[in-house]
């Protein structure tokens, strides 16, 4: 059973990623079903779902670490080979998802010494997969990116080389699945656009506009070059120096996905936005809210590469 | 009555700025504790990502400068939209456009809080939260607050049984969680904790964190008394509540001085209040700190000179269960089990009373073996068993429990001699063998020495009542003789009934049935031998009675036969004795000719052919053997 945790800076998304898992499988077929495996989970999942597609709210930010079970249940077409002879069939499939959602603050350095980074890096060090949440508005806007990453890799790897140190050999062994964020925010789009990597499925009734997971790290590359701090590069680099290669894989996501034209029923792109952001600060009467319905992108292709990797344990 | 206290509270808001630098301290004050305190103390107690709000969460913080000194902390979470008199000083909504959550830290050192407006009255959090909702902390750094308050805000706790439960609960040590309180408001809930602590000991609140509400996810949050949606998984899980629904609270004597604690409660029926705040001295939820406690206040007295650690006694024969080791202590039952033997000693009559009324309540929860092994090894080491027996007429009282708690019951043979290992003794006194007789017995071997010891001390009506009852026959008792693994005095007893039972119902029984229970037996010389029952002499004598019930007239040659050639074991020399004596008519006269030649003959072929030889050996014997008559075809269809 892989367990999978999340990690990002503060405001990537996390959070509303999972809430978005279960709107995402009932959206598109993707064969799978979910259900929750105790009560907490089980609350988090009526309520996450009630919250983003009914109530139309974004989750407040996360405190300490939450923790969740939810399970797939499929059915997967595989390759299976018998008597030397390859043949594909399709098997009942389930995966289970222990989840591991910390607030995105235990990676920032100034909680270098609270208790709770000091989980967050346990629960990472024990995961058989990471989601790791790239937001890269917030990388233009504070450009934290490495800062936030460097740390918690420089304790996580120490934890995993400290747990085997015979076998460590400088790699962490954990399947990386990096989401660049916020897809639906117009600059990212932009940049997706003028890089030429959005792409459009014949089959896809709202006509989405979407980024191949093979571009996604080219977008995501394009996109550290607006750091504010100029550091982003040193984040993927990093990244790159910590994990196998053939272990990380690129996704470019959105939890809340476009805005849907109620008169054409289809992505316009010239009005995208799903999510309504009034300026931040004091007085506004209304916090972020999303204006149509949720059409989740990438939020459970991610989920099931990690849950179809083999647990290490 | 107002009584003002004036104390010093130091403070910590928490929220966002937009600068996406995430929660953090953005202002506190300048006193001892500093932003680190705060922000380690906050982090560490948080209830996890809010749903609803307003919530109140109380916990502490000890003091890094001052050994000795610790604080009491409130948190009150709001959201900053909801916060209305802040003079729009207050951020909202965060970078992201999410409402964010407002934390604002109190700490309140405790020992001002046992001051003298407090005395006897326990400082209710209701009472502070009052007081500290209405304070709107600064956005700059700055002083300690200066609070004053004043005994006529306290409100009375209202007491229930789930607040004694949960207060119970507590001393488990394990977190408790209240379900299903969705309905009800913060205040209401921090009403129900004040509840709660005011049937602990004033001092623990020193030690306590509670929450009006937490996240289930948040699930490795440090809270021993909170609110939840759901419960969450936790290992081991949460002792649970479920509002408003005492009733389905799982709380049982196996939750030792925990269910003990609750029915203390109970029987003071809300006097506890005031004694309780009066225990002010700071207490921490710890073994060593609440069993003092609850000796205190006559639950539970170690008793030093018997605890394992320092007794060095050696361990019953009961190897699978290991000793507790020096420092673990031991549980609540063997507390109680080695208090009673000291009250006994010292002859304390009420403290006895109090003493059965516990080892009652344990022992109608269920107990694992591994419990009775221990609870065995101290009515051994103390000698218990044996001192109820000085409460005359009210030994029985005690026995009950004892039995229930230490053996199985209805008693089984296998604990009979369990009790007998404690006890030291092969005669139970007879109150013990009346508390047995009542707890029940579980198969015929026990109910015939528990019989055969009553008769003796009270007379046979037991005894021949079961007798008559038709529970027990001539056949059934001649097969528990010749049953394996009894001890031989048990055995001996087992004898004694039998032969009571001939004597006493042979009218009732044919010999024909005697005769054929005896010949599957072997005639009972091979089980008396193996059972060490009594003398050569005792085995003569009683295999004689046998055989004179099963052949009422002298044995012929076909009786010798059988007896001695016709069985799964060889004779033995009690049974040829026997034999001899049953087959020369009259005792004392001695047999001649062919009938002692036939008992000689028969003697050596039984011993020869039933004995345990190899085939050769067989073999090489059987021309060798006497020449017998054969018997009647009848009588070898027994087996």
């Amino acid at each position: 059973v892989p367990d999978i945790a999340m990690w990002g800076a503060p405001g990537s998304g996390k959070t509303t990623f999972l809430y978005a898992l279960d709107i995402a499988l009932n959206r598109k077929q993707f064969g799978f079903t979910m259900t929750a495996d105790d009560d907490p989970s089980e609350m988090l999942l009526i309520n996450s779902g009630g919250m983003l597609a009914g109530g139309r709210e974004f989750p407040t930010a996360t405190l300490g670490i939450e923790h969740f079970q939810w399970s797939l249940y499929g059915r997967r077409r595989q390759t299976v080979s018998t008597g030397g002879i390859a043949q594909v069939v399709d098997q009942q499939q389930k995966i289970i998802l222990k989840l591991a959602d910390p607030s995105g603050e235990l990676a920032l350095r100034a909680n270098l010494g609270d208790a709770n980074r000091k989980k967050l890096i346990t629960t990472l060090a024990d995961a058989d997969g990471i989601i790791f949440m790239f937001d890269p508005i917030r990388e233009a806007e504070k450009g934290d990116a490495f800062e936030t990453t460097s740390g918690l890799l420089h304790q996580l790897t120490r934890q995993v080389a400290q747990a085997d140190p015979d076998n460590f050999d400088g790699k962490l062994p954990h399947h990386v699945a990096i989401c660049v964020t916020k897809f639906d925010e117009p600059k990212v789009l932009e940049t997706a656009e003028s890089l030429r990597l959005l792409r459009y499925e014949r089959d896809d009734l709202y006509q989405f506009p979407r980024v191949d997971d093979s571009d996604a790290r080219r977008l995501l590359t394009s996109l550290c070059s607006v750091s504010s701090s100029g550091n982003s590069d040193l984040m993927l680099n990093s990244l790159d120096q910590h994990f196998y290669a053939d272990r990380v894989k690129f996704f470019v996501t959105s939890a809340v996905g476009f805005y849907v034209n109620p008169s054409t029923n289809k992505f316009d792109r010239d009005d995208p936005q799903n999510l309504v952001k009034d300026t931040a600060g004091f007085t506004r009467s209304t916090n972020s809210r999303i204006r149509g319905p949720i059409h989740p992108i990438n939020i459970v292709e991610p989920v099931l590469w990690l849950g179809g990797q083999k647990s290490r344990r | 009555v107002t009584n003002p206290t004036t104390i010093s509270a130091q403070w910590a808001l928490h929220g966002k700025r937009l600068d996406r630098t995430g929660y953090r301290i953005l202002a506190c004050s300048d006193g001892e504790l500093g932003q680190r305190n705060f922000e380690d103390a906050i982090s560490r107690f948080s209830p996890g990502t809010p749903g609803e709000l307003p919530q109140v969460s109380v916990s502490y913080m000890q003091s890094a400068t001052v050994a000795g000194v610790s604080y009491l902390a409130m948190a009150v979470h709001k959201f900053a939209d909801e916060i209305a008199d802040d003079d729009g000083q207050q951020l909202k909504y965060d970078d992201d456009g999410r409402r964010i959550v407002i934390t604002s830290y109190f700490c309140l050192p405790f020992p001002s809080l046992e001051g003298q407006a407090f005395t006897h009255r326990a400082v209710a959090y209701q009472a502070l939260y009052k007081k500290l909702d209405s304070i709107r902390l600064p956005q700059e750094d700055g002083p300690p607050l200066t609070l004053t308050l004043a005994t006529d805000a306290i409100p009375t706790p209202v007491i229930d049984d789930l607040a004694m439960q949960a207060a119970a609960l507590l001393l488990t040590f394990r977190p408790v969680c209240v379900l299903g309180a969705h309905d009800t408001t913060a205040a209401e809930r921090l009403a129900f904790l004040d509840a709660v602590m005011s049937l602990l000991p004033y001092g623990l609140r020193a030690a306590t964190t509670a929450a009006t509400w937490t996240r289930a996810t948040h699930r490795d949050h440090r809270f021993r008394l909170f609110f939840s949606d759901v419960a969450r998984a936790a290992d081991p899980p949460d002792r649970i509540l479920y509002w408003g629904q005492p009733e389905e609270t799982g709380i049982t004597a196996a939750d030792d001085w925990a269910y003990e604690y609750l029915t203390w409660l109970r029987d003071k029926a809300g006097q506890p209040v005031a004694k309780l705040a009066g225990l002010i001295d700071p207490m921490r939820f710890k073994r060593e700190e609440i069993l003092p406690f609850l000796d205190e206040i006559g639950i539970v007295a170690s008793d030093p000179g018997l605890n394992y650690s320092a007794t060095g006694h050696d361990y019953l024969h009961e190897p699978h269960v290991p000793r507790p080791t020096p420092g673990q202590g031991q549980g609540y039952g063997e507390q109680i089990l080695l208090t009673c033997a000291r009250h006994l000693r010292e002859d304390d009559q009420g403290k006895i009373k109090s003493d059965i009324s516990r080892l009652k309540n344990m022992a109608d929860s269920t107990v694992d073996d591994d419990k009775r092994i221990r609870y065995r090894r101290i009515l051994k080491e103390t000698g218990l068993l044996k001192q109820a027996e000085t409460l005359g007429g009210d030994a029985g009282k005690l026995y009950e429990p004892l039995l229930r708690l230490a053996f199985t019951v209805p008693v089984s043979y296998k604990g009979y001699c369990q009790l007998e290992d404690c006890l030291e003794n092969p005669a139970p006194p007879r109150p013990l063998l009346r508390a047995i007789d009542s707890a029940g017995l579980s198969d015929q071997v026990v109910t015939a020495i528990i019989y055969w010891r009553l008769q003796a001390l009270d007379g046979r009506t037991t005894l021949d009542k079961w007798y008559a009852s038709g529970q027990v026959s001539a056949s059934q008792l001649i097969q528990l003789l010749a049953a394996s693994g009894l001890r031989p005095h048990h055995a001996r007893v087992i004898c004694d009934v039998t032969l009571d039972y001939l004597d006493k119902m042979g009218a009732h029984t044919k010999p024909t049935e005697i005769r054929a229970a005896l010949q599957r037996q072997s005639f009972l010389g091979h089980a008396l031998q193996a059972n060490k029952v009594g003398p050569e002499k005792y085995q003569i004598d009683a295999l004689s009675q046998f055989l004179r019930s099963a052949y009422p007239n002298r044995l012929d040659r076909s009786a010798i036969l059988q007896i001695l050639t016709s069985t799964r074991h060889p004779p033995t020399p009690p049974l040829v004795a026997a034999v001899l004596l049953r087959a020369s008519g009259q005792p004392g006269t001695r047999l001649a000719g062919t009938p002692a030649d036939l008992v000689a003959e028969a003697y050596a072929y039984g011993s020869l052919t039933l004995a345990d030889f190899d085939p050769d050996t067989h073999r090489r014997l059987e021309p060798l053997l006497p020449l017998l008559p054969l018997l009647p075809a009848e009588n070898l269809d027994w087996s």
